[in-house]
């Protein structure tokens, strides 16, 4: 079997900045256009090493009296003559020489998220996309309706459609350009699709926390209900926009996803917390009315109601700032 | 001859009504002052009204609204007293009502009159003579008639017919004869005019006797007992009355519950909202200043009854909801004078009646233990009818706000 050697010079990053097989030896490296792999470092000696077979058929590498010399990476170790296995790291003048041998095992294959698995073939698929913006339409149509108290024109309700029908799509070609940028693959339409969930799921948590703060007639724990909602869906949304955008391992992405949005609703909950610190002469009781089949927390009598509502001049006493 | 005479006699009558009213203020004007109200850093004049000499004891009669910032704020104002004959002197409080809207300032001043107080009642239509010193223009006079008691008002005032201008509170609402039948106080324009009752002023001269002067904490003290006890008189009668009740939809509802609430009520006229809304108010007319960013006082009440016309239940809630969380009507305060509202919120049965309810109350910053109180319920047994019902004290203790909030919900009624 003839002795192969494959010599790569690599990039401070560790890219391959250039390969070549060497099959004839002695080899020479250096920098002098008779080498037989020429290295263009003002560092690097005419002649700077010699890869050869020795008495037992093993390749390898001397160093040929260089000014600079060659180190053996990682430690940096001076050398002068070493026998190369399956793979070496060299430094010669200022650069990154690596020699591997032809039975280098290479690690397996990495599966494409971005086209080959279901989830993304799914996500990916204008079937889906028509599905979800039909809901979308539907739902916007029906909250529309239901808050129609006016004679109003099919227009009107189309309008406020209009809105979501311009923001999503927007929404979704950012991060399109984005995947195309990083990902070279802009998987538009997964995107798309990823945008509608969000929008479903954000018209989703409104009314479910209205109708829990109806129901419960609880205000603080709505509004607390309320933004933890909007922080999985931020969470969700982000995680698959990110899959489509990045390499990212699944669970890099989901705690980068996750971090992003606890970010994002902190810094809400801190701008609500910091306006709610000024003076103002509303009135906090939760607003929602709804019909009175959806009333699930027992009636009070009015005296219990009243005992209770002795407790707020202790309450107001306790917030006062001195 | 005897047509000569008799010219002479119908003459008689004309000449002196032209005479009294110089005759009034020439006889009169010494008794008067102007008190003004001074940034006490700067010295620049920050309120201006007008005041008199009364009773023995060298006492000047004001409005307590126009002394109120040396009770609120008197690190950063002082008083001072202005003679007709310029002569100017500090002030030193010395009691105040605040209720009636009266104070006794005194100043190191010897004044040359001290006007007498005419306590007696009067007929209807007597001439009366309003002074003081309208928008920093000096002394002046203007001729009226008296029209007896307000009659819906919650404290006396005595309605009189005449131009009295800001600046002239404070100053005498005074007979011919120089004695003096109320303090000026308030206008609604177009010669309607508002005076204090001298017999308030009486009873203040007397109880004031030979007290020194109030330090500004024991003021706010007293002011805070006086809107207390105040309160509490009408407040009581509120609770302690049957409430009279109207008609509203198929319900019934709080109505006019005393003589000195006024009551009001409209239907919507706008054809293209497709739901059909009754409303009522009543209302009581008197605030009670308490300082320059605050009034308090009022007792207010409003109702609306909303039916749909042609819509489902989730588009009539929409509706409802919205009505319901529209503003409540104005109680002015800044942030000084009270705290933020809190609330209690629930699902309350009473008469076979289910009401969403919110009782809210606010503090006040510097007169402890009133209250700032905004009732809100919605009927909730009908899927396309309900009432909406806000009712708002201003300035009461918890205790009546609470006992009163249960009497006027007790007091509802429904027929499915």
């Amino acid at each position: 079997m003839e002795a192969v050697i494959i010599a790569e010079v690599l990039e401070k990053s560790g890219k391959i900045h250039e390969r070549c097989r060497l099959t004839h030896f002695p080899a020479t490296l250096g920098r002098a256009y008779d080498c037989d792999l020429i290295l263009n470092d003002d560092y690097v000696s005419p002649q700077h090493a010699r890869i050869a077979l020795n008495e037992q058929g093993e390749l390898t590498l001397t160093d040929l009296g260089t000014p600079n010399g060659t180190q053996r990476l990682p430690q940096m170790q001076p050398v002068s003559t070493l026998t190369l296995g399956q793979e070496t790291l060299l430094r010669l003048g200022h650069t990154l020489v690596r020699l591997r041998r032809p039975d280098f095992a290479v690690t397996p294959t990495r599966i494409d998220t971005l086209t080959s698995q279901r989830f993304a073939r799914v996500f990916n698929s204008m079937a889906t996309l028509a599905l979800l913006t039909l809901l979308l339409l539907g739902l916007l149509g029906l909250n529309s309706y239901q808050s129609l108290v006016q004679n109003a024109k099919l227009g009107t309700m189309l309008l406020e459609v209009l809105e979501i029908a311009v923001i999503a799509p927007l929404w979704a070609g950012i991060w399109a350009i984005l995947s195309r940028i990083f990902v070279h693959h802009a998987s538009y339409v997964a995107h798309a699709v990823i945008a509608s969930l969000g929008v479903i799921g954000f018209i989703g948590a409104n009314v479910f926390v209205e109708y829990v703060a109806f129901v419960y007639s609880a205000q603080t724990s709505a509004d607390i209900l309320f933004h933890l909602l909007l922080g999985a869906l931020a969470c969700a949304m982000l995680y698959g926009h990110l899959r489509f955008t990045t390499l990212f391992s699944p669970r890099r992405t989901a705690l980068i996803a996750a971090a992003t949005a606890s970010l994002m609703i902190g810094l809400f909950g801190f701008m609500a917390y910091v306006q709610s610190l000024e003076f103002n002469d509303t009135l906090p009781y939760p607003p929602e009315l709804k019909p009175p089949q959806f009333q699930l927390a027992p009636d009070q009598s009015l005296e219990a109601f009243m005992r209770d509502a002795e407790k707020i001049p202790k309450h107001l006493e306790s917030q006062k700032s001195p | 001859m005897i047509r000569f005479w008799l010219v002479c006699f119908v003459f008689s009558f004309a000449l002196p009504s032209q005479a009294a009213t110089e005759d009034v203020f020439s006889r009169f004007q010494d008794g008067l002052v102007q008190v003004r109200i001074l940034e006490a850093s700067a010295g620049t004049q920050a309120g201006i009204g007008s005041g008199f000499f009364a009773g023995d004891d060298d006492l000047i009669v004001t409005n307590y609204h126009v002394v109120a910032d040396l009770i609120q704020r008197p690190d950063r104002y002082r008083g001072e007293v202005v003679t007709p004959d310029g002569q100017r002197a500090s002030l030193r409080l010395i009691d105040f009502d605040a209720v009636h809207d009266l104070a006794l300032v005194q100043a190191s001043l010897t004044p040359h009159r001290a006007f007498e107080l005419q306590v007696e009642p009067l007929p209807i239509g007597m001439r009366l003579f309003s002074i003081g010193t309208p928008l920093d223009l000096g002394f002046t006079i203007v001729e009226g008639t008296y029209n007896g008691l307000l009659g819906a008002s919650l404290y006396e005032k005595i309605h009189f017919t005449g131009s009295i201008n800001p600046g002239m509170s404070g100053g005498p609402t005074v007979l011919a004869n120089g004695r003096v039948v109320g303090v000026n106080v308030a206008t609604a324009g177009n010669q309607v005019s508002f005076l204090v009752p001298a017999k308030f002023v009486q009873a203040l001269l007397q109880r004031a006797h030979g007290r020194p002067a109030l330090d500004p904490k024991a003021a706010l003290a007293q002011l805070r007992d006086q809107l207390h006890a105040n309160q509490n008189t009408y407040m009581q009668q509120l609770i302690n009355t049957p409430l009279a009740t109207t008609p509203l939809g198929n319900y019934q509802v709080p109505g006019k519950l005393a003589a000195f609430m006024k009551c009001w009520g409209d239907t919507n006229p706008d054809s293209t909202l497709r739901y059909h809304e009754v409303a009522q108010q009543c209302s009581s007319e008197d605030n009670l200043y308490v300082s320059r960013t605050h009034t308090t006082g009022v007792v207010h009440f409003q109702h609306q009854w909303l039916e749909g016309r042609g819509l489902n239940r989730f588009q009539f809630y929409s509706a409802y909801q919205e009505q319901f969380n529209a503003d409540y009507p104005g109680l002015p305060a800044s942030a000084e004078d009270v705290s933020k509202f809190a609330c209690h919120t629930n699902f309350v049965r009473v008469n076979g009646i289910r009401f969403k309810t919110a009782l809210c109350l606010r503090a006040n910053k510097r007169l402890p233990g009133l209250y700032d109180a905004v009732l809100k319920a919605a009927t909730l047994n009908e899927n396309q009818r309900g009432v909406l019902t806000t009712l708002v004290l201003a300035g009461v203790s918890s205790n009546n706000a609470l006992r009163f909030s249960r009497r006027y919900l007790e007091s509802f009624r429904w027929k499915p």
